[in-house]
């Protein structure tokens, strides 16, 4: 089960030629660093005028839920999941 | 020359959907649903949950009775949209003549491109290696090929899960026998009820019978009728 979080975060992305959108490598949330080992879904969705990018990706065994504010270049940590 | 009609479906797809965005939920029964803890009901299975006899517009409360494991997830549909939108953008690649059938469900005609793949069996396990690559391995497809759609949907349907199924023309006259008139796309439960009140249980049953009293019967549906029980469907793949 996910437990919501909503915190911004430092991301550190790759803008790939080709890639419909940026690819998350890792991300920084509190001290500790999170290195992405599988993005395993990523979609858009819009509130009002801004689109979000919202990546389902793994750091080893944890899951995570993350969004990009296009229209901000802001990332927030959405979700973790507490059971994965 | 006859038509190349490919139908892919894809596999429990929401429930597929969910399983590749979260890999916790992989391998495990799981119910998509509107609210998990309010009453509602059931909208895609996975394919374990399949196995245990869940199915989509149970009741919650009901699919829970019979799969105590069965885990409840909120459906999200911007992930089942974004998927199809990007999974239809790679099959445009292979053929302009692509119908869209449903968010999960894609008719296409590829008599003119099949070849260039060296045949539309390997033609489907190139668009599958694709989808494999793009959307992850977890959401997968299955895709029937025949000479036309009603024949390609079918024997989809009988390849499930993750197949690639291919009916020849020559293959059809003795499969008629076997296939209960229900099984066809666009024969509803009212339609076999009334078929098979009159004895009409397989498509060759259905083939036999005369098109004027189909035509009686059912109206200009009744042509529809003849014709699948003849292993036809001129029915074009609209774009």
């Amino acid at each position: 089960m996910y437990q919501p979080i909503s915190e911004p975060i430092d991301a550190y992305v790759v803008y790939k030629r080709g890639a419909s959108h940026p690819i998350l490598r890792a991300f920084r949330w509190g001290r500790r660093r999170f290195d992405i080992t599988s993005t395993n879904l990523v979609y858009p969705e819009r509130e009002g005028e801004t689109l979000f990018l919202c990546y389902a990706v793994n750091s080893g065994k944890n899951q995570f839920q993350l969004r990009l504010n296009t229209n901000r270049s802001l990332w927030t940590l959405e979700a973790i999941d507490v059971e994965g | 020359m006859a038509r190349i009609i490919m139908h892919l479906d894809m596999d429990s797809y929401f429930a597929s959907v969910e399983q590749q965005a979260t890999p916790s939920l992989r391998g495990i029964p799981i119910g998509v649903t509107g609210r998990p803890k309010e009453r509602s009901i059931i909208v895609a299975t996975s394919r374990e949950a399949k196995r245990c006899g869940v199915k989509s517009a149970m009741p919650n409360w009901e699919a829970l009775k019979l799969c105590p494991s069965l885990k409840l997830v909120s459906g999200k549909a911007e992930r089942y949209i974004a998927t199809t939108k990007r999974f239809l953008s790679i099959l445009k690649r292979y053929t302009p003549l692509l119908e869209v059938f449903s968010i999960d469900e894609v008719f296409m005609d590829v008599t003119q491109e099949a070849q260039r793949y060296g045949g539309p069996v390997d033609m489907a396990r190139s668009i599958k290696d694709e989808f494999r690559e793009a959307l992850g391995e977890y959401i997968t497809a299955t895709v029937g090929i025949a000479s036309n759609k009603a024949f390609a949907k079918l024997i989809a349907k009988r390849n499930k899960p993750d197949g690639i199924g291919q009916l020849r023309d020559a293959e059809i006259p003795s499969l008629l026998a076997k296939i209960p008139v229900g099984e066809v796309c666009g024969i509803g439960r009212r339609i076999e009820g009334r078929l098979e009140h009159v004895g009409i249980h397989t498509l060759a049953d259905l083939g036999r019978v005369s098109e004027r009293y189909l035509k009686q019967e059912f109206g200009v549906y009744g042509l529809f009728l003849k014709e699948i029980g003849q292993g036809q469907d001129p029915t074009p793949v609209i774009p």
